[in-house]
């Protein structure tokens, strides 16, 4: 599946300064459709240049990190639960001071 | 019946039609709902002011750092002086004020900053950090001394003696043990040179990007690093700690959340404007500051608990100057505010101290006392500061010998 990352706010630092990116990631994890906490945990794995807690939480975003899905954020659309689909571009915006 | 919550489920609660794209403290709004909202927001605020100056068309300065929250400032503000017959047009002027400070952070992106700043066409002015330590701006510096008796101390520091600007500049910071007083250090001088900027540009107001988010963050921060007395001056919703300035904070009442959304569905670009907490880990104790973790702490409480910051940010909106404060107390050297009368009394009382008096001031003629020179605050944070540190020159500028 083909979705495009975006990052602004000093999320781009995390990410060794890429601000968007079109990434191919499997459709389906353990059986289940693509979700955003499965991208989250992916670009972790595949992208992320910087500490793990930079970028995530517990099973989640860091707090401060707004995510928009499409341009609507995320907490409209199911969250981290949001099933991913072809195309959809998701955006990380780092809301702390310095990134 | 039973469809009709999920048909409304994503509706925009404020035109009921469109579909909502941003939640702000439980309520949708459609991005264009959301504009009109924060837009309304920010007029409000730069025009309810109780200054005097502000009636009377004043030449305002708008502080842009280039981070999200002063390009949004910009944007906003710039609306309302465009076109310049515009009968909505609040003031007579509008200007840039911006600190380079690419000397301390290389990676700082100056050039993109000030491509963005020439989008605009108003005068602007940058000033570099270093320039608070010119010796052709300033005649005397002082540099830290040790602890001589009960009383911090400052010694003259030789002019002929001193590294150029820039290397003053990075020594300063290099001496300062604490990152939470890299920070603080930081923060006063940008302050300064702002109000410098301001009254250069001959500017009566100056707007800052200060969001709740910011407000909410300053508040705890400055309580525990014991602002407390100046706390309605550092971040209330306007204020006039400088007779000649008067700080205007007009997106008070937007969070970081609404700064980035709208910078980000107006396609408004801003740049990354690094501390000395940029990226910092939590396992990396050496980088992390009271700022840093004030920042963590409140951002997951929001997220958990959504009306944290503004209500943090609206209580302390409320806070009122101190009566015991009077326009003849003495101000501190460093960061200009009121001095408690109190504070020197209470840093020896909880301090671990010691009384040698054979080791008296009396006993130094080189040496001047700045033990009631500076705010509570500040005497806390000029103590990690290792001896022989030269000091910014407006530091020495309004100070009296003891």
């Amino acid at each position: 599946m083909k979705v495009t990352v975006e990052f602004s706010g000093g999320m781009e630092l995390l990410f060794g300064g890429v601000a968007e990116e079109s990434i191919e990631i499997p459709s389906e994890f353990d059986g289940k459709p693509a979700c955003v906490r499965n991208l989250i945990f992916w670009l972790r794995e595949n992208k992320l240049k910087e500490k793990d807690d930079l970028f995530i939480q517990g099973n989640t975003i860091r707090p401060g990190i707004l995510v928009l899905i499409n341009d609507t954020d995320w907490e409209l659309e199911d969250g981290p639960n949001y099933s991913l689909q072809e195309s959809d571009v998701v955006t990380f915006i780092s809301t702390l001071h310095g990134g | 019946m039973d469809t009709l919550p999920s048909i409304n489920k994503n509706i925009c609660d404020k035109c009921k039609v469109n579909k909502s794209t941003i939640l702000i403290r439980q309520a949708k709004f459609c991005t264009n709902c959301f504009k009109i909202n924060y837009t309304n927001k920010f007029k409000s605020n730069l025009s309810k002011s109780s200054s005097p100056v502000i009636d009377a068309r004043a030449d305002i300065m708008a502080a842009i750092s280039g981070g999200a929250n002063s390009i949004s400032l910009l944007d906003l503000i710039s609306d309302f002086q465009i076109p310049k017959t515009s009968s909505h047009q609040k003031y007579n002027s509008l200007s840039i004020g911006h600190i380079d400070e690419s000397t301390l952070f290389p990676s700082s992106d100056e050039n993109s900053i000030m491509n963005i700043i020439k989008k605009y066409p108003f005068k602007s002015v940058t000033r570099k950090l270093e320039e608070v330590f010119e010796s052709n701006k300033y005649n005397t510096f002082f540099k830290t001394h040790k602890r001589t008796g009960n009383d911090v101390t400052f010694s003259k520091a030789e002019t002929e003696d001193l590294k150029s600007p820039s290397e003053l500049l990075l020594s300063f910071f290099e001496s300062i043990t604490s990152p939470s007083t890299k920070d603080y250090m930081l923060t006063q001088i940008k302050n300064f040179l702002i109000l410098d900027m301001a009254k250069e540009l001959k500017c009566q107001v100056v707007a800052t990007g200060d969001t709740s988010t910011s407000i909410a963050n300053k508040t705890i921060l400055n309580i525990v690093e014991g602002r407390g007395y100046s706390l309605p001056f550092d971040i209330g919703a306007e204020s006039s700690q400088d007779p000649e300035v008067w700080i205007l904070r007009p997106l008070r009442t937007s969070t970081k959340k609404e700064v980035a959304f709208y910078n980000h569905v107006s396609g408004l670009e801003s740049c990354v404007v690094p501390s000395f907490s940029t990226k910092a880990s939590g396992s990396d104790n050496s980088l992390i500051s009271l700022g840093h973790l004030t920042e963590t702490f409140l951002s997951g409480l929001d997220s958990e608990f959504p009306a944290t910051v503004s209500t943090v940010a609206s209580t302390v909106s409320k806070i009122k100057i101190n009566d015991e404060i009077k326009e003849s107390d003495p101000s501190c050297l460093l960061c200009f505010s009121k001095i408690s009368k109190h504070a020197s009394r209470y840093k020896n009382e909880v301090s671990v101290g010691f009384r040698d008096d054979s080791e008296s001031i009396q006993n130094h003629a080189d040496l001047t006392s700045i033990q009631t020179q500076l705010c509570y605050a500040c005497l806390a944070n000029v103590e990690n500061l290792v001896p022989n540190t030269v000091l910014p020159g407006f530091v020495s500028q309004t100070s009296t010998s003891t």
